[in-house]
């Protein structure tokens, strides 16, 4: 390895480039990103990136998957809130004003919309948004960084990546075994509540640790902040699937996340607000 | 390579510029150089030891929810993009 550290020392710079590319292509806070330019049509398919597409499509199935727990199509409901802040300028980015004019915007204002009114065209690699709506790609965008990132990095067998808690893990950690990933306890701020060991697996975690702010993980189903949980943490074969599935079973709450994650075929530790722990069958079989 | 690095982060609060410092290839330190959230910073203040903390001896890493941490984490990242 160490006779190829010009070669790892690219490859890293490509996986660190993919965040910056993701989050230009996904952000709904930037009006020049792809994802704002697809909000400015409705009613026609427009043909969008790989990227885009993959993270719209799989929003959008988990979205069916879950009932709707999950839902993409919350962008103008989080903003409504005060999740609506430009990323550079500072100024309050008015989703309303880059919507296609009219008659409808009152139903996405309102709530009205939901993943149904996005549709994914396989052949095409286009996205169809029915109604003027705003995608929130924040519970997917990060995933699919990492997972891009780490296809820069899958010539070295062996490798970890940090996302601010969501992980991906290949092969095997400096001593030959699996990776441990600690699990950061909702409430005690430098301690873990768990560890599980992966190999060749994203493990991600959603949470509502700060109770003062009532989180920020909406549920589509209601318009109310999810708030039975503590967190889910998801491992999963990518980190867009798990990140995406964190969050979804997170809304669902304990029973209906865990058979949520069952149907899926993804991994999951559950931590309730009294701080018990719930897992489903397979988490620690490796 | 060591030295200190600062980068910006955005979230749905606003920007937050952080700065990392790394000695002998580890995150030493890394605190808020600049916050212009919506919201007062005494909230993610807390955050920065986590970034060092995260670094477990007992652990290889830490999953953990980001939440509204979101800027911090890419104003980490951009610093640490900066560090190679």
């Amino acid at each position: 390895m160490k006779d190829c550290a010009p070669a790892i020392a690219s490859a890293i710079d490509r996986a660190f480039l993919w965040f910056q590319d993701i989050e230009h292509r996904c952000s709904r806070f930037d009006p020049a990103s792809e994802l704002m330019q697809l909000t400015r049509t409705t009613g026609t398919p427009v043909a969008v990136s790989e990227a885009l597409f993959h993270a719209v499509h799989l929003a959008v199935t988990l979205a069916e998957q879950s009932g709707g727990a999950f839902d993409p199509t919350v962008g103008l409901a989080m903003a409504a809130r005060g999740f609506n802040r430009h990323h550079r300028t500072d100024e309050a980015i008015d989703h309303a004003t880059l919507l296609p004019c009219g008659q409808h915007a009152d139903a996405a204002m309102t709530g009205a919309v939901s993943y149904r009114d996005v549709v994914c065209d396989d052949t095409s690699r286009t996205v169809c948004l029915q109604q003027p709506l705003v995608l929130d790609l924040g519970a997917v965008a990060k995933g699919l960084a990492v997972d891009l990132a780490a296809q820069e990095l899958q010539a070295f067998r062996n490798f970890a990546i940090d996302a601010g808690g969501d992980l991906y893990l290949s092969g095997t950690n400096a001593e030959g075994q699996p990776w441990s990933v600690g699990i950061r306890h909702p409430t005690q701020d430098h301690e873990l509540i768990d560890v599980l060991t992966v190999s060749d697996a994203a493990v991600c975690t959603s949470g509502n640790y700060e109770r003062a702010e009532g989180g920020h993980i909406l549920d589509p189903r209601t318009g109310q902040m999810a708030s039975t949980l503590a967190s889910s943490t998801v491992v999963a074969p990518t980190a867009m699937l798990a990140d995406a599935a964190a969050t979804a079973a997170f809304v669902l709450g304990l029973e209906p996340g865990l058979r949520f994650c069952q149907q899926v075929g993804v991994e999951a530790l559950m931590i309730t607000r009294d701080l018990v722990r719930h897992e489903t069958p397979d988490l620690r079989k490796q | 390579m060591d030295g200190t690095y600062l980068g910006w982060g955005t979230s749905r609060h606003g920007d937050i510029q952080a700065s990392v410092t790394i000695e002998e290839g580890r995150i030493t330190a890394a605190t808020i150089a600049k916050c212009l959230t919506r919201y007062s910073c005494s909230w993610v203040a807390h955050l920065p030891p986590q970034v060092v903390a995260r670094q477990s001896p007992d652990v290889d890493y830490v999953s953990g929810a980001t939440q509204s941490a979101n800027a911090f984490y890419w104003a980490v990242v951009d610093a640490l993009s900066k560090a190679k």
